[in-house]
């Protein structure tokens, strides 16, 4: 088998997709800063100390499930993006390998390295 | 007013009605692919089992008590599904390609197979999972007892209800659960049933949602009015305890036995995930919208004595909406019995795989070979075990004496099952995690936890009170909720950090240190880089790569002769010509016992399997091995016989296809080399004939001599024709024996005389008399046939100066040799392989025929039933013909 080192430049619609999928690994992380952010809100608890009055239940309320509704939206888009720029339709997750590890793909050759 | 017969009632048609769709979609799934039996959609929805009666009812509870902090318990399964790229991904491919039964399953396959690992994940998931059990049954009898209450006729005893309750769950579970044992773990039956119960209970909470803000409330903005006013209307929050609830409940998504059990073993589709991702948040949401809405009306309607964690039942009865009451009952009784159901047959599945199979198999070692035995085991033990886990379940909540004492239970349960989570991350990212590593961090992590808060929460002196008070041994850095001198956290938020931060710590740092096994490694490298090795859909590859494969590995680890004759014996078995034998899994099997004898069992397993592709070391493995026959019935072993079938077939057809060329070769030549035997006398006696003819000047001495060559070539053609002839009717089995009785020396006399009558050379034969005193029955005149051609040869082709033949008779039990044996120079090794063919000279230079003498005694020989070959020896030729006993009488 002939190895190729890969190609530098990416197609364009490869690139989108590339960075599509960077952007759902992303979420995790939007989504906890996303569900972190009213700790830093004033509370009950604070509002003796400082004096100002607590955010009001209806307000969470509201910030909450609009957080979680942006999140899962995000969700929605971004694989759907994803799965239009894939190639084939019926595409199975297969053709990513993580481009944090080297590529190998004779099965001969992992068996001696491990 | 609904009296608790009637509730009863309703509650046995819905198990029944549950059963019912469940036994329809297991015999759907039987017969064909449904598309809507493997939708994501369904997935999704068997998802919501982890939505117990505990977030149904204990929501409400738990958001008024503590207001918005009930919504971690959902965010951190969201965050999770958002992260799907990440972690699901990879875990149902880790599923799906090591054929993973359950997470001990999975812990202990990529720590190198390690039962004992998988003994502790089991213990541990039995012991974390047992109280949330007694939860669901606390929340059924709470229900109930919430019914009758408002019927005032009625007398309701609770210990008799929960011990219905959990008895009526456990036969529904082994119903549900242990009816079938299918090779992949999928029960599509309870899976569609625990969908069906995923909708029910989220139009049951919606519906009591909707009736709380716009039939009691007044709509949307009254709602919010009412929510701000009651005793939850203001942010409070304790911050650690919120990040430290998030957190734990995405660990827990993750190693709940039960999320593990539909998350990955149910799946059949990866695709399923990315609906998943963003639906099952979606009904999350769904599920949690209108919670803190029931919580707040409840709090300013209800009576201040009431349970808040029953205000979903509670609120719609109190209006007397009765109907409605009922679907909340519904929920709620849904929530409890898809819980239980999954979590005891995921459970069920690792007390029997991982507990009671190693020890039913070492003790009856032979009783695996009756077909079907290992099967009912197998369904036993799951029964017995779901029946177990369920009289745990009992015990506990006698024990606890419920209330509000198992409140809590839940949060305690996730911080358990979390301890799984390091060594599970650790195991799909990391491959330098070992098994020592993994076994150390999770005891540490399950000390920690037991003693942090398992046996605080428990109350009741589970720990004595000074030990509470001063810690163990009377050293104040071993307080159960103050280790290391940290007072004053709240006690989950304090039990979970140090355990996992423990649990991590010894884990990395064990595995860093030690040293790992090849298996383990061998795994490691399976499951870290899982999308390399594997693909999302399960082939059935080639095997004729395969058994090559298997060659180059054996040859490495046993030398290349060894191998070599290991193969060509099973090929010669399986009836294949040729060294690759087709791999099937009794020659598998074989080979791995070899194997083993050199580089260990284990390991031996994991290189035939790397090489073939089948995957982890399961009980299912084992009992495939052991119980074929009954394996077979299972569809997918069904199919790789098939295609195993399919490739011997090829390879059969492939050799006879060899074979049939390499005769039709055979006849091409046969029928060139005949042609040129004719045509050469032919072209003689031609040429002669004219010459006769045309010279008129020709002298009667020439004449005579010329018409000599053509008479001598067309002996010579007769000759031939005579011997092709005798051949074909050899060869074709048409030849008549004439079977008679007589003395070999007789026979070998008349041989001698006829061979030497009229020889031009000199020959001396040599022979035993005494030795030939054997009577045969046979052909005799084709045995002498044999002999003549044997002794004509030795006297034409003996290129000594002295030509001797040696003719010895040797009696045994298998019957008689009788070997030619001249002095002169033999036949040279390379022509050795080809003289018995036809048209085989060895001195073409000296052509005394056509080379079909030896072809002939050959034809003789087989037909008679014996057989006639050529003995390499030093000093001459030499023949041996083989009388087998049949053909020899005991000499008068």
């Amino acid at each position: 088998m002939t190895e190729r080192p890969p190609p530098v430049f990416l197609e364009r619609r490869s690139y989108r997709r590339r960075r599509i999928i960077d952007a759902i690994r992303v979420l995790p992380l939007f989504g906890t800063a996303l569900f972190v952010l009213p700790l830093l809100w004033p509370t009950a608890q604070r509002e003796e100390a400082t004096g100002i009055p607590a955010v009001a239940m209806s307000d969470i309320l509201v910030y909450i499930f609009g957080a979680w509704a942006l999140l899962i939206a995000a969700i929605v888009g971004l694989s759907y993006l994803e799965r239009s720029l894939s190639d084939d339709a019926d595409d199975t997750l297969d053709d990513w390998p993580d481009p944090s590890r080297p590529e190998s793909t004779d099965p001969r050759a992992e068996r001696e390295a491990i | 007013m609904a009296s608790l017969d009637l509730m009863v009632l309703v509650c046995l048609i819905y198990v029944a009605f549950l059963f019912l769709v469940a036994f329809a979609a297991e015999r759907i799934a039987a017969h064909r692919t449904v598309a809507w039996l493997q939708s994501p959609w369904i997935y999704t929805l068997s998802l919501s089992i982890y939505c117990t009666a505990w977030t149904f009812y204990g929501a409400v509870g738990y958001a008024a008590r503590s207001g918005m902090e009930f919504v971690t318990i959902y965010l951190g399964p969201t965050l999770v599904m958002a992260g799907w790229w990440w972690g699901l991904r990879k875990l149902v491919r880790i599923g799906r390609s090591q054929r993973v039964t359950s997470i001990a399953d999975l812990i202990s396959a990529r720590y190198g197979k390690s039962n004992l690992l998988a003994i502790g994940v089991t213990m541990l998931a039995v012991i974390g999972v047992t109280p949330y059990i007694a939860l669901q049954l606390q929340s059924i009898t709470l229900s109930f007892a919430a019914f009758s209450a408002l019927d005032p006729g009625e007398t309701f005893d609770e210990k008799l209800a929960v011990f219905w309750a959990a008895g009526g769950l456990a036969v529904f579970a082994i119903l549900f659960g242990t009816r079938n044992l299918d090779a992949n773990e999928r029960h599509h039956g309870v899976v569609t049933a625990v969908a069906l119960e995923a909708v029910v209970k989220l139009v049951a909470l919606l519906s009591v949602g909707i009736f709380v803000v716009w039939g009691l409330s007044g709509g949307i903005g009254p709602t919010m009015e009412r929510i701000d006013a009651s005793r939850i209307g203001q942010w409070h929050v304790d911050s650690s305890r919120w990040l430290t609830i998030t957190a734990l409940s995405a660990a827990a998504f993750l190693c709940l036995p039960r999320m593990f059990q539909v998350m990955v073993v149910e799946n059949s589709d990866e695709g399923h995930l990315r609906t998943a991702s963003w639906a099952f948040p979606l009904y999350l949401l769904l599920m949690s919208l209108f919670v803190v809405p029931i919580a707040a009306v409840g709090l300013e309607v209800m009576p201040d004595s009431a349970n808040p964690d029953l205000f979903v039942l509670t609120l719609p009865l109190q209006e007397g909406k009765t109907v409605l009451a009922m679907l909340a009952f519904l929920g709620g009784f849904s929530s409890a019995t898809s819980m239980v159901i999954v979590a005891a047959m995921a459970l069920s599945t690792m007390l029997s795989n991982h507990v009671v199979m190693p020890i039913w198999l070492a003790f009856k070692k032979t009783g695996a070979q009756v077909s079907g035995d290992a099967r009912a085991v197998v369904l036993t033990a799951r029964r017995i075990s779901i029946a177990v886990i369920m009289v745990l379940g009992y015990f506990y909540y006698s024990l606890s004496g419920g209330g509000a004492a198992l409140a809590s239970i839940g949060i305690i349960a996730f911080a358990g099952v979390a301890q799984i989570l390091p060594v599970m991350i650790g195991g799909m990212f990391w491959r330098g995690a070992t098994r020592i590593g993994a076994a150390v961090g999770l005891t540490v992590g399950f000390v920690l936890w037991a003693y942090t808060l398992l046996l605080p929460g428990l109350g009741g002196g589970a720990l004595p009170d000074h030990v509470m008070a001063e810690g163990l041994f009377g050293i104040s850095w071993l307080r159960p909720q103050a280790l290391f001198g940290f007072v004053g956290l709240d006690p989950v938020v304090h039990s979970v950090f140090f355990s996992l931060l423990l649990n991590t710590l010894t884990f990395c740092a064990l595995s860093i240190v030690t040293f790992p096994s090849p298996l383990e490694r061998l795994q490691g490298a399976q499951f870290v880089n899982v999308f390399d090795h594997s693909t999302a859909a399960r082939r059935w590859t080639g095997s004729v790569a395969q058994s090559e494969d298997l060659m180059i590995m054996t040859q490495r680890l046993l030398g290349a002769a060894e191998a070599q004759s290991l193969f060509a014996t099973e090929a010669k078995r399986q009836g294949v010509t040729g060294q690759l034998p087709t791999p099937t899994p009794a020659f598998l099997e074989r080979l791995e016992r070899v194997l083993s004898g050199s580089v260990g069992a284990a390991t031996a397993h994991a290189m035939v399997d790397q090489i073939v592709g089948r995957s982890a070391v399961s009980v299912e493995d084992l009992l495939a091995v052991a119980d074929e026959s009954a394996q077979m019935l299972e569809y997918s072993s069904q199919l790789e016989a098939k295609s195993d079938e399919l490739a011997r077939t090829a390879h059969q057809l492939r050799e006879a296809n060899d074979k049939l060329t390499q005769i039709s070769l055979q006849k091409d030549s046969f029928l060139s080399q005949v042609s040129h035997e004719l045509r050469t006398p032919m072209t003689s006696i031609r040429a002669f004939s004219e010459i006769l003819r045309d010279s008129e000047a020709l002298g009667p001495e020439d004449q005579r001599r010329y018409a000599n060559i053509i008479h001598d070539e067309a002996l010579r053609l007769t000759r031939l024709l005579d011997d092709l002839l005798d051949l074909s009717v050899l060869e074709n089995g048409r030849v008549t024996l004439n079977m008679r009785e007589g003395q070999l020396a007789d026979v070998l006399d008349r041989s001698v005389d006829a061979a030497l009558a009229g020889a031009d050379r000199p020959l001396h034969v040599r022979r035993k008399r005494g030795a030939e005193e054997v009577e045969v029955a046979t052909d005799l005149d084709r045995l002498a046939q044999v002999f003549i051609n044997l002794i004509t040869n030795a006297q034409k082709y003996c290129d000594a100066p002295r030509p001797e033949l040696t003719i010895r008779v040797h009696k045994h039990a298998a019957g008689v040799t009788v070997d030619f044996l001249d002095n002169g120079s033999g036949i040279p090794a390379e022509a050795q392989a080809t003289v018995f063919e036809k048209f085989s000279r060895v001195h073409a230079e000296r052509a005394g025929g056509a080379g079909l003498g030896l072809a002939i005694c050959r034809e003789i020989m087989l037909r008679l039933g014996g057989d006639i070959a050529y003995l390499p020896r030093p000093g001459g030729a030499a023949f041996r013909v083989n009388l087998p006993a049949a053909l020899v009488r005991e000499a008068a």
